[in-house]
């Protein structure tokens, strides 16, 4: 494996640093067509040519393909995978036709060691009208909420494939009706999802798997919480969310409520009968809010949520059990809680052009002890400290480095320590295309007798280099 | 005798200033004015950035404009290629008298990003236009100073100093040449926080759009770093309609 990865970064490097040397215009200059004025006659509307920005149909195509190349640290487990070669490709189709809009957009995934990461899902495939005021928008759509970089409690509606990074896990296309009404204050959107789309777990041979099936017990399909608290293993069920945003000076406001299926939790819970581990998706009503804030070179940004959990029919706590062979009685449903994101940006820019940015955020759960908050969060009392190098240039190179601590390990001496550090380069190689490559360090030993949150992830790191074709 | 004399001579030349001031204010208040009406503009560009070494790169851009009363423009810049940055937007609401405020849509996430005020002398998409370049002009960001009438490249017109008022500015002045009868620039000189040159721009190709003169080609070179950028455009229409409503944040994602 390194024998490949290492020719496909030599590659990379080699075009980095090829600049054919041409001469220099005088002054740098275009002296072509130095006139004052063009005497050509006045032209008053410019002509459309059929998908062209005046046209009224427009129609557009995209993509890219990238090859993904992984490595992680040798776990000294013959069972997991500790290299991955796949192709990703992403296709995007849009139309305008005024007052009718369309997207598709597809990605997939195939990887020739990890059959385990082929994944085919649509991000986009839905049809829009829009009349006045009002914009009516039917079938998958990808949403975002969040106004942070790397905690995102308010951002729940699309399911997601966490056989990716944990703390911006890749989203699926959720099949929704939406309906936006521009008021006199702001824009108010109420969202109808008829569906629920299954996240994406990793494999059982990936490093990147965070789902631990005790001995003895099978995997199972998985199981979703109705209204009424009762199991249900139907994919369609009534959903909903509504949104209210406006902008005013310097400030980005949104409010938010939310009715569905948990996208981002599941219990696991065991059926001692049959033998199986089924991941349990509570059912959840969320309100929140999150909110942008610029001060002169300062962005703040918060996301804060109240999450209010489906209590659990007795006809659920009598067939399944927690994983741990506990009653699911006991716990009656997954306890309500708080979460609360707050962010902050700042930058230099530099007389170059180039930015640096630095990058400071932190989220903390309310309204549960320790042990429940790291079970039901990732990251339950964490701080992100980073920074961003843009260079501002033709190749559009960027350097990402951040790091992710667990704040109450880091003041408890009795805890292990926690921490998550990202880095990534990231530029263009020409127009077509760009690579990125980076690592992902993660300490986060255990401390009981199973994995909890990260714990699950420790020692999965990892380096990896993408190269991207964008057409 | 001395003193009268110095006392003489510093109120002529503070006389003079407030006098070179108030013109040079007159001038960009006139030309200002002469550009008001245009209601909203809509055009299709292209960017060619060339590196020190001669390399070109070719970006394709279109902009609306909506024309604001009592305040700055509302723009929405769009990129079309190169492929991966196709569908990014920057939406600006230009402010006379107050840090705009602008939006940046990612199109792969869907996120819309609030961009910081101060981030004025970042490279817009890799180019040699600052976000403060791509800005609306507004009178009030400026103090000005009339330097004097000249000729340029035959056409009459004034040389104005402007200086900005915003002190995180990456500019510490700009020599405006206005032509006197189109009431644009033709070449504006940036000079940098130390003073030293730092920008050219030349405004060419001048064409009347439904009676507002408008620059076909504006290119900027920078003296220090020998790299330049043009922006062409190729389609242009003035005079259009446009809602509010399109220059919300929340329409980007459309």
């Amino acid at each position: 494996m390194r024998t490949l990865i290492c020719p496909l970064f030599l590659i990379a490097l080699v075009s980095f640093t090829m600049a054919p040397l041409h001469p220099q215009d005088e002054m740098g200059l275009e002296l072509e067509d130095d006139s004052l004025q063009d005497t050509t006659e006045e032209t008053t509307t410019a002509d459309s040519q059929g998908g062209g920005w005046f046209s009224e149909f427009h129609s557009t195509s995209g993509g890219e393909v990238t090859s993904e190349n992984r490595a992680f640290e040798d776990d000294n487990d013959g069972n997991t995978h500790d290299y991955g070669i796949g192709l990703f490709a992403r296709l995007e189709h849009s139309i305008d036709f005024k007052p009718v809009t369309t997207q598709v957009r597809a990605i997939s995934r195939v990887d020739h060691i990890d059959p385990d990461r082929t994944i085919v899902y649509l991000e986009d495939a839905w049809v829009g009208f829009r009349i006045w005021r009002f914009y009516l928008k039917a079938g998958a759509q990808l949403i975002n909420w969040t106004a942070t970089e790397a905690f995102h409690p308010a951002d729940i509606i699309n399911s997601r494939n966490f056989d990716s990074n944990i703390e911006n896990a890749e989203k699926i296309g959720e099949p929704m009706v939406s309906l936006e009404i521009e008021i006199p204050f702001g824009t108010f959107t109420a969202f109808y999802m008829p569906y629920y789309t299954t996240p994406k777990f990793a494999g059982s041979r990936s490093r990147l798997n965070f789902v631990t099936i005790p001995t003895g017990f099978t995997g199972g399909n998985n199981l979703k919480i109705d209204p009424n608290g009762h199991i249900s293993s139907d994919e369609f069920g009534h959903q909903g969310a509504l949104l209210w945003r406006i902008s005013v000076g310097r400030f980005d406001l949104g409010l938010h409520a939310i009715e569905q299926v948990s996208r981002n939790y599941a219990q696991p819970v065991v059926q001692p009968t049959a033998g199986t581990v089924h991941a349990l998706f509570p059912r959840l009503r969320q309100y929140g809010g999150q909110i942008q804030l610029v001060t002169g070179a300062l962005i703040s940004k918060a996301e804060v949520v109240y999450r209010q959990y489906q209590t659990y029919n007795s006809s659920v706590t009598a067939q399944y059990f927690q994983a741990n062979g506990n009653s699911l009685a006991a716990l009656e449903k997954v306890p309500d809680h708080t979460v609360a994101a707050l962010g902050f940006e700042y930058g230099f820019d530099f007389q170059g052009g180039s930015e640096l940015t630095f990058l400071l955020e932190g989220q903390q759960v309310f309204g549960l002890n320790s042990n429940q908050a790291e079970t039901l969060e990732t990251f339950q009392s964490d701080l992100l400290f980073g920074f961003r190098f843009a260079w501002n240039d033709i190749l559009s190179k960027e350097l990402l480095v951040s790091a992710i601590v667990d704040v109450e390990r880091l003041v408890d001496s009795s805890k292990k320590q926690q921490l998550l550090i990202n880095s990534s380069y990231s530029q263009r190689i020409n127009e077509q295309w760009s690579f990125k490559l980076g690592a992902r360090r993660i300490i986060a030993k255990q401390q009981g007798a199973t994995p909890v949150g990260l714990e699950a992830l420790d020692d999965a790191n990892q380096y990896f280099l993408n190269i991207s074709r964008h057409f | 005798m001395k003193k009268i004399t110095i006392l003489l001579l510093t109120s002529f030349s503070l006389a003079w200033a407030g006098a070179a001031e108030k013109k040079g204010l007159e001038i960009a208040k006139k030309t200002d004015q002469a550009n008001n009406g245009f209601i909203g503009e809509e055009s299709s560009m292209t960017m060619i950035l060339v590196n020190a070494y001669g390399d070109k790169i070719e970006r394709k851009i279109k902009s609306m404009v909506k024309e604001t009363r009592n305040d700055g423009d509302k723009s929405i810049v769009e990129f079309i290629s190169p492929a991966d940055v196709r569908k990014t937007k920057l939406l600006t609401w230009a402010h006379k008298r107050k840090n705009d405020s602008q939006w940046l849509y990612l199109p792969t996430s869907k996120k819309i990003k609030r961009i910081s005020s101060r981030s004025k002398s970042g490279a817009f998409m890799g180019s040699e236009f600052s976000y403060e370049d791509m800005g609306s002009q507004e009178v009030e960001k400026y103090r000005y100073k009339f330097i004097k009438d000249a000729k340029y490249k035959g056409r009459d017109v004034w040389v104005n100093e402007r200086y900005p008022v915003d002190k995180n500015s990456g500019y510490s002045k700009q020599v405006t040449y206005i032509d006197k009868e189109w009431m644009q620039p033709l070449e504006i000189k940036y000079y940098d926080r130390k003073g030293s040159l730092l920008k050219i721009a030349k405004f060419r190709g001048y064409k009347k759009y439904s009676g507002f003169w408008r620059a076909k080609k504006l290119h900027m070179y920078n003296v220090q770093t020998k790299k330049a950028s043009t922006l062409l455009w190729s389609d242009r229409s003035l005079k259009k309609s446009f809602s509010d409503s399109l220059f919300t944040s929340g329409r980007l994602k459309r």
